[in-house]
């Protein structure tokens, strides 16, 4: 009977909620027919028809304020309705709390990482790049054919002839990475940016927050003008006002701020450093119209509204192949790439955010059926209750109506904390994520995907509250209250068991998953580099200046000497291709070796070679094998020397001693040199964890000066604390001198480990999520599950059971269902390893040991969580328990 | 002009379900038959009604639907619920146990 007056009154509600303009016509209806009929009674007593109206209308109170009321009673009513039905829930969750916190908890772990997560893959994988029509932006890439055609940068002769020979694009426009050192205010500093070709900013649709951008005759040598990122301003100017119009020094030339770009600008074409600081008018250089074969320059290109991707993909293939029959020499098998601007941006996160998508995936499967198996649990225990109600002329309907209410009130706590969880995850998420992910500042938590989720868990739990209420009140009062088991009751155990499975079956998956990642990353951490990052400080500069190599080389020499004077200081030296440097600016040369017949053509060996200055070595602590480092008495006035390391000794004289052997190779700034090896060091990963040793040739900085040097620094205390004074000595002989980058060797190296330890780390998280949501499971299944064998138990105890074997019996239950668990998780895992692929290192995708320790670490925890209330069973009074009827 | 007594709170409720208890009725006519009943000893402004009976509606205890009345003229006629027919038993004997008891009390302290 309450649940058909629920029904009436739920219909009359959402009739005036929803029906919105058509419940307030109804309403004017209903008045003006009351008016009508009034009107007309009081003309049949003889009252003129004017009078009536005005006496009709005064009687109800005037049309506009009767609606009033209505309305507002209605609306009344409604929320009165609803807030006491909330009351009553919350007050029989609060006698519930162990329930309550168990099943709220659970929504919000999964509502909040759920949330997450996929605001995180929604803001950087599938929103569009932050420009007009980005659907028809994309990037230009030549192919390079000694790498498996992998899209490489565009040379300046190639972007020219595309942009002429090209069709389907409305603009194409280039952008050439450049550095430039920033002086005459406070620090010098090195800024970061792009030369950008005519028409860039018009292409993007993309417009200068204050001030413009290039005016088509800013593109020609000495214009002068500078366009600043929102970043830059407000780093280095602290978001100055009156920036625009500022006159900045640049690479010793000053240069006009003409416009500052919005926050939200974001190109992204190079990874690491996306457009930091700068935009400049690109001019081209004579040489550049004829330089082919080796590219440096991002293109982004706008198409036609007409055309489509494949269209100018066709056409590009038809230019690179006209451009390769045309100069085969640079352009023979050179293809071209069309690559939408957004694919382009999330390539390189994107497998990472779809991995941790699937996995949170699995967490949120795991709370479904964790809140499934509580809700049922919880009727199950309540059903007694129930019957009793039933039994002294409780409604049905009632009982529905209440139920309903407490699922909904535990979806709605879920979804609040789950939202608060999310924010906080978020925060937490993005602190964490490799920085040069697009869109990252963006990332907020999703309305709609948190509506997702809630709506997700909030139906699980509405269907598991109700389904075993609508169960118990199809059945016999009179079973129930004698606390048979019926069979609605087998059946409803069945499920529960299934569900605890299932949900072991998942953990074991997540927590495999998780184990073989947190087993890479040990191993990776613990993989010898060959050198001794701690307490190293680097700091990687460019010294061209137009005074000579001699100059060059005595600039680091005596920075050198003054950085060795430095208190704390314990070694000093440089290197020109840092292993760990940002810039990547390793240079290789082939060898000919003097004991060797010439190698045939493309079998040369070859290795990369190093200009390096005394102290290096010791710096960053590589050991040395034989022979000598490179000291100081190595200047140009001496003989060529050349150290090498252990992999090129090993690669040509496994079997003899390369000291004193002579080699003949190409060295920037030394030209080809023929030199006496010295020495041989150890070999070291020259990228960080992940990397293979190459052969390294060393050659003694003052024999071949270059300009692109990383100092290395090791100091007795923290590293940190010496840059100001390294900085100063530096400044001392160069008072212009800029730092490309400022970091600790251990910084550096931490940063090569950013995208896998973000992955480890959130995957570890929600493999303990999901063992914690397994093992309220199985407690859950095993509490109710004993509880209703509590005769069962007594008679075995009164029958002279071991209180013991009361709790084996129990645990083995509970072992049982984490043995089924395990087994289809098991199986799983050999198919969902798979996906894990390049992330795992040294270890393979079905790794035995394991498997075998996270299914053990599951049953155990079965075990735990059957333990409890196995305990409370063989506590039972088995008097009491068989007189329970 | 004395002022008649202004309606118990919730006495408007139960004159209106007993009414309609009757037979179904539209606003006007169920306003009609409470100045009929009550002798205008109750004066219910036509202007509560309507609030009065959009809020019975909301809690399920009346029903309404669009009709056209004898005389041709489409009208809102409410009706009572199986769940209202109900309430009505219980505040009916509600009511006569209060107002018995309250007699008694206003007699005694008479007497």
């Amino acid at each position: 009977m309450l649940f058909e007056r629920w029904l009436y009154a739920w219909r009359a509600r959402l009739r005036a909620l929803l029906g919105g303009d058509r419940a307030d016509r109804e309403l004017d209806d209903e008045l003006r027919h009351h008016v009508t009929q009034e009107v007309e009674a009081r003309s049949a007593r003889g009252i003129p028809a004017d009078e009536a109206r005005r006496q009709a209308l005064a009687a109800l109170g005037g049309l506009a304020p009767t609606r009033e009321h209505v309305r507002a009673s209605r609306f009344g009513a409604a929320l009165g309705e609803g807030l006491r039905d909330v009351r009553y829930g919350l007050r029989l969750l609060r006698r519930h709390a162990g329930f309550t916190a168990a099943t709220v908890l659970t929504l919000t772990l999964a509502i909040g990482a759920t949330t997450a997560i996929f605001s995180v893959v929604d803001a950087v994988l599938l929103q569009p790049p932050g420009f007009p029509e980005p659907e028809r932006l994309v990037t230009l890439w030549e192919t390079d054919p000694d790498d498996g055609d992998r899209p490489v940068e565009v040379s300046p002769a190639d972007f020219l002839d595309w942009r002429d020979r090209t069709r389907s694009f409305e603009g194409m426009a280039a952008v050439e990475p450049w550095s430039l050192d920033f002086t005459g205010a406070g620090e010098p500093e090195m800024f970061f940016g792009s030369l950008v070709t005519e028409g860039f900013f018009e292409l993007l649709g993309a417009n200068a927050a204050q001030g413009r951008t290039f005016l088509p005759e800013e593109h020609r040598p000495g214009s002068g003008v500078v366009v600043l990122t929102y970043g830059s301003w407000q780093r280095r100017f602290g978001g100055e006002t009156d920036i625009i119009g500022r006159s900045l020094v640049l690479d010793g030339e000053p240069q006009t701020v003409i416009g500052v770009l919005g926050p939200s600008f974001e190109l992204g074409l190079e990874r690491g450093r996306p457009e930091r600081d700068f935009f400049l008018p690109k001019t081209f250089a004579e040489y550049e119209a004829s330089t082919r074969g080796s590219g440096w320059w991002h293109v982004v290109g706008r198409l036609r509204p007409d055309a489509t991707l494949e269209e100018a993909q066709a056409e590009m293939d038809v230019v690179a192949a006209r451009l390769a029959e045309e100069y085969p020499r640079t352009n023979a098998d050179v293809g071209a790439h069309v690559i939408p601007l957004q694919v382009r941006q999330v390539e390189a996160v994107r497998p990472t955010l779809l991995l941790l998508q699937g996995a949170v995936l699995f967490v949120l499967l795991i709370a479904c059926v964790n809140v499934a198996n509580l809700m049922l649990a919880r009727c199950t225990r309540r059903a007694p209750e129930f019957a009793v109600r039933m039994a002294v002329g409780g409604g049905r309907g009632r009982l529905l109506r209440q139920l309903l209410t407490e699922s909904a009130v535990i979806a709605v706590l879920g979804g609040i904390g789950g939202f608060a969880f999310a924010t906080v995850s978020l925060d937490a998420i993005t602190a964490f994520m490799p920085a040069d992910v697009p869109r990252l500042e963006q990332v907020a938590v999703n309305p709609r995907l948190l509506g997702f989720a809630v709506g997700l868990v909030g139906l699980t739990t509405l269907a598991c509250g109700m389904a075993p209420a609508l169960q118990v009140v199809r059945q016999n009062v009179h079973d129930l209250l004698r606390g048979q088991r019926t069979g609605a009751n087998v059946v409803q155990q069945r499920l529960r068991r299934s569900l605890a499975v299932t949900e072991v079956a998942l953990a074991l998956v997540l927590l495999f998953g998780a184990g073989l990642l947190l087993q890479s990353f040990v191993r990776l951490v613990n993989v010898d580099l060959g050198f001794a990052p701690a307490n190293t400080m680097t700091l990687q500069v460019f010294h061209y200046r137009d005074d000579g190599v001699a100059a060059t080389a005595n600039f680091f020499r005596e920075t050198l000497d003054g950085i060795r004077t430095l208190p704390g200081v314990a070694a000093a030296g440089a290197v020109s291709a840092f292993p760990l440097g940002v810039a990547d600016v390793t240079r290789q040369s082939l060898l000919e070796l003097d004991d060797r017949p010439p190698f045939p053509p493309g079998e040369e060996p070859s290795a990369a070679v190093a200009a390096a200055t005394p102290g290096y070595l010791d710096a960053l602590g590589i050991p040395l094998r034989a022979g000598r480092w490179i000291d100081a008495r190595d200047d140009a006035e001496r003989p060529a020397v050349v150290v090498i390391n252990e992999t090129l000794a090993q690669q040509h004289w496994p079997d003899a001693d390369p000291l004193g052997r002579r080699v003949s190779l190409f060295v920037v700034f030394g030209g080809q040199i023929d030199a006496e090896i010295v020495g041989v060091v150890g070999a070291i990963r020259p990228r960080g964890y992940s990397s293979a040793p190459r052969a390294e040739v060393f050659v003694p900085h003052a024999q071949a000066p270059d300009g692109s040097m990383t100092y290395v620094v090791r100091t007795a205390g923290d590293p940190l604390a010496s840059v100001p004074a390294i900085q100063d000595v530096v400044w001392d002989a160069d008072p212009l001198q800029t730092f490309y980058s400022v970091a600790t060797a251990e910084q550096l190296l931490s940063d090569t480990l950013a995208v896998r330890r973000f992955i480890t780390t959130l995957l570890t998280l929600f493999g303990a999520t999901a063992l914690v949501l397994a093992t309220l499971g199985i407690y859950g299944v095993i509490t109710v599950a004993t509880a209703q064998r509590t005769r069962e138990i007594g008679l075995r105890l009164a029958m002279g059971a071991e209180p013991r074997h009361v709790v084996g019996m129990v645990v083995r239950g509970a072992l049982g269902l984490a043995g089924a668990g395990v087994s289809i998780g098991l199986l799983a895992s050999l198919l969902v390893s798979r996906s894990l692929g390049s992330l795992l290192v040294d270890i393979a995708p079905f790794d035995a040991a394991t498997l075998a320790a996270v299914s053990a670490l599951l049953l155990l925890v079965a075990a735990g969580a059957a333990y409890l209330p196995a305990r409370r069973a063989a506590r039972v009074d088995p008097l009491a328990a068989l007189r329970m009827d | 002009m004395s002022k008649p007594p202004n309606l118990v709170q919730g006495t408007l409720d139960l004159l209106i379900l007993k009414i309609l208890d009757l037979e179904p009725r539209s606003g006007w006519a169920i306003g009609q038959r409470l100045k009929q009943v009550s002798s205008d000893a109750l004066q219910v402004s036509d202007g509560s009604l309507y609030p009065a009976l959009h809020k019975l509606e909301q809690q399920g205890w009346i029903t309404a639907e669009w009709r056209t009345t004898e005389n041709n003229r489409r009208a809102k006629i409410y009706s009572l619920t199986r769940p209202g027919r109900r309430y009505l038993e219980q505040e009916t004997a509600n009511w006569e146990r209060l107002s018995q008891a309250i007699t008694h009390v206003v007699r005694l302290t008479e007497a």
